[in-house]
């Protein structure tokens, strides 16, 4: 039996939750929909939106890429979770959505909603991270970055600073402020930094490299100064700092200070490199020719998600871009890392990531 | 003639003897209740650091350490007040996320910094308001309510950092809260502060020994007549007010706001407070001791990163510390030395297994277990 109190509580709490999702609606970002009827319904599913600056910078590029292209455009917010993706992809099939993006949790969780697409005839884009090979040839288009190839140049062009800085016969003591233990992203940066490194050093032998064993701050500013802290203090004479990811530079930049590596002014002796395009390392990259970052890899989130709006339209209107080439289906981003000397080119104040069509 | 007979004063000894000494130390250690464990364990941790890494004993590295603990410290004094309630408070990260955007979108609007200081607090303190409303008022528990504002406030965060960095230029606001006040720099000096305080408001204030009476009993202070509604209320409202207070600090630190910092800062402050020898359970435990806990967790994570131990093993042994200190902090572990003492003991002077003690023969922990009923 249902009491007056019982009432009264369900009342005032359905009217609280109307009035959170009210507010949450009015200031909220997400789910990002734009009508324009014409054209069609393009979903957009990301692994997260909320609490990722640069995957909302992706989704947002997506949404205005296809909204200039005359289509509507809806993203919404995965978090995370595979089973909450394949709902969203089988949500945008039953809305009658021409084509769906995904932005995937996982190489092999999604299998089942790119299925159910390929049943309905709706093509499936797949963009930044990767999906195993064998659900990449079941979609349309695989859109990626080379975050590898593009690491390579960074450590290239910070072997080049050092060595230019510390002289031939000497030892540089490189340390990278990595992302998470044994992770692919965290690995493959790892990787592609040191071979361009190594190849660059390859042609100066007299100059040797000690590692200090990387840190991981997982992505997280307080986390990562507290790494960065940590290991200044066992290892006072860095020389070299590469930082898998922008969004921690303020953190790195505040632990140099603090080890007394960095005067308040930013001078320094010690060379930094940097990865994501984050628009303030680029910001101050552009005004000081002699910044302490000397190279920034770009993986331009805002271009991917354009790139792959491009596909999704190609697929749905049987006009190929020309593009995304053999198999699995793949278009892959040029690799790319700016310098003080060209940082200027990247500057955008409506992105947060470098990079756009 | 007369003869003296007065006896020839005896010779004192000049040392105590061994076991004196160890009853002496044993009562020294008792006297400093769960505090003996963690400075003895501290110490230990220090002598073990500068053995394994020359840098370990620098005062840069120290000072280092100091800093980097002194937030986690101010979130655990503030979780300590909810605990002993008997409570928890899950949204100290998030409230931390949401002051530290707050503050640097003020200070970018050109806020003077003590208003924008005081917009954080009180944004702070006001959600500490409603989740103490809401579990005295709303009968929700505390885990679910704060469980609940994690989300609320980080989702607020993000939404009002829209993606952005929220950089800090203030030079006003930077100076105050990462400079050096007198001999050490600001955070730690704030930590300080902020411990000594809540160790005399525990210890020395009525509002205090209501917070124990509460968790120790809550039925029997409500019976008395205690305000434990007021009482939780406040409870809440300072733990957030010390969680924005932390927030402020990293972002002055960091140069910036941001929504994703403040993860998992929950979990450490809890951690130094059980560490510290509270119990979950409420009515026990102080602020110093969880200050402690968290600056020996905070310093082990120090030598392993500079002995340069990968990140994995490092967890595994922040897992075990934390067992290990809880147990030699509560009441199982405080019986521990006790059982091996008489299994020892007993196997030596009798030559017998310990539970084949000859009848009417009763050592002399019996005797202390017979004493200690009587």
């Amino acid at each position: 039996m249902i009491t007056k109190r019982t009432a009264r509580l369900a009342l005032v709490s359905s009217l609280s939750a109307a009035t959170l999702i009210g507010l949450t609606a009015c200031g909220g970002s997400a789910p990002a929909s734009t009508p324009s009827e014409e054209k069609g319904l393009i979903g957009i599913s990301m692994r997260f939106i909320a609490g990722n600056s640069w995957l909302s910078t992706m989704s947002d590029g997506a949404v205005k890429s296809g909204t200039a292209k005359g289509w509507t455009m809806e993203a919404v917010d995965a978090q995370g979770s595979a089973q909450t993706q394949i709902q969203q992809m089988r949500t945008f099939i039953n809305k009658g959505a021409k084509a769906i993006i995904i932005e995937p949790v996982g190489d092999r969780n999604v299998a089942s909603g790119i299925e159910a697409a390929k049943a309905a005839g709706v093509p499936v884009i797949v963009v930044n991270d990767r999906v195993s090979e064998e659900l990449a040839k079941k979609v349309a288009c695989n859109v990626h970055d080379d975050g590898e190839a593009t690491a390579e140049l960074v450590g290239e062009k910070a072997a080049a600073a050092a060595v230019a800085k510390k002289g031939e016969n000497s030892t540089i003591n490189l340390y990278i402020q990595a992302l998470f233990p044994q992770e692919l992203v965290t690995e493959s940066r790892e990787n592609g930094f040191m071979a361009g490194w190594n190849k660059y050093m390859e042609q100066h032998p007299t100059v040797k490299t000690k590692r200090i064993p990387n840190n991981y701050g997982e992505a997280l500013p307080d986390k990562t100064l507290t790494a960065m802290r940590n290991v200044l203090s066992g290892n006072p004479d860095i020389d070299v700092v590469f930082n898998q990811t922008d969004v921690v530079m303020p953190a790195v930049i505040e632990a140099l200070k603090g080890a007394g590596r960095m005067d308040q002014n930013g001078k320094t002796d010690v060379i930094l490199a940097g990865f994501d395009g984050g628009m303030d390392v680029i910001k101050s990259m552009a005004k000081d020719p002699a910044s302490p970052v000397v190279a920034d890899g770009l993986n331009q989130p805002a271009l991917q998600a354009a790139y792959a709006v491009d596909e999704a339209i190609a697929a749905v209107t049987g006009a190929p871009t020309g593009k995304c080439e053999g198999s699995p289906a793949t278009r892959i981003l040029p690799a790319l890392a700016v310098t003080p000397e060209n940082a200027g080119q990247y500057i955008s104040d409506d992105l947060a990531f470098a990079g756009a069509e | 003639m007369a003869t003296n007979t007065t006896p020839p004063p005896t010779a004192r000894k000049p040392f105590q003897s061994l076991p004196g000494t160890i009853t002496s130390l044993r009562t020294f250690v008792s006297s400093l209740g769960s505090k003996g464990y963690l400075l003895a364990v501290g110490a230990i941790v220090l002598l073990v650091g500068s053995a394994l890494s020359q840098h370990f004993m620098t005062s840069r590295n120290l000072i280092s350490v100091l800093i980097t603990a002194s937030v986690v410290s101010i979130l655990a004094v503030g979780q300590y007040l909810v605990i002993v309630t008997g409570g928890i408070d899950l949204s100290v990260g998030a409230v931390a996320a949401v002051s530290s955007v707050i503050v640097g979108l003020a200070l970018q609007q050109g806020t003077p910094w003590p208003v924008a200081l005081l917009l954080a607090l009180l944004t702070a303190g006001l959600i500490g308001i409603f989740n103490g409303l809401m579990i005295v008022y709303g009968g929700i528990t505390p885990f679910i309510v704060t469980l609940a504002m994690m989300s609320i406030a980080r989702g607020v965060a993000y939404m009002l950092q829209t993606g952005r960095q929220v950089a800090i230029e203030d030079q006003g606001f930077l100076a105050a809260f990462t400079a050096n006040l007198g001999p050490m720099p600001a955070p730690v000096m704030i930590a300080l502060l902020v411990t000594i305080v809540f160790a005399v408001v525990m210890a020395q204030t009525r509002f205090g020994r209501r917070l124990f009476a509460l968790g120790g009993n809550a039925e029997a202070a409500r019976l008395s007549g205690l305000p434990i509604k007021r009482d939780i209320i406040g409870a809440y409202c300072l733990s957030s007010l010390l969680a924005g207070l932390g927030g402020v600090m990293i972002a002055a630190q960091l140069t910036e706001g941001s929504a994703i910092i403040g993860e998992g800062y929950e979990l450490n402050a809890i951690a130094a407070v059980v560490v510290g020898g509270a119990s979950l359970f409420g009515g026990t435990g102080d602020p110093i001791s969880a200050v402690l806990g968290g600056l020996i967790i905070a310093v082990i994570l120090n030598i392993m990163d500079l002995l340069g131990i990968q990140a994995q093993p490092q967890l595994i042994v922040k897992g075990a510390v934390i067992l290990l200190a809880v147990l030699f902090t509560s009441g199982v572990g405080n019986k521990l030395p006790g059982a091996l003492r008489k299994v020892l003991f007993q196997q030596r002077y009798t030559g017998l297994p310990a539970h084949e003690t000859p009848a009417g023969a009763e050592t002399a922990n019996q005797k202390e277990d017979a004493n200690a009923r009587r």
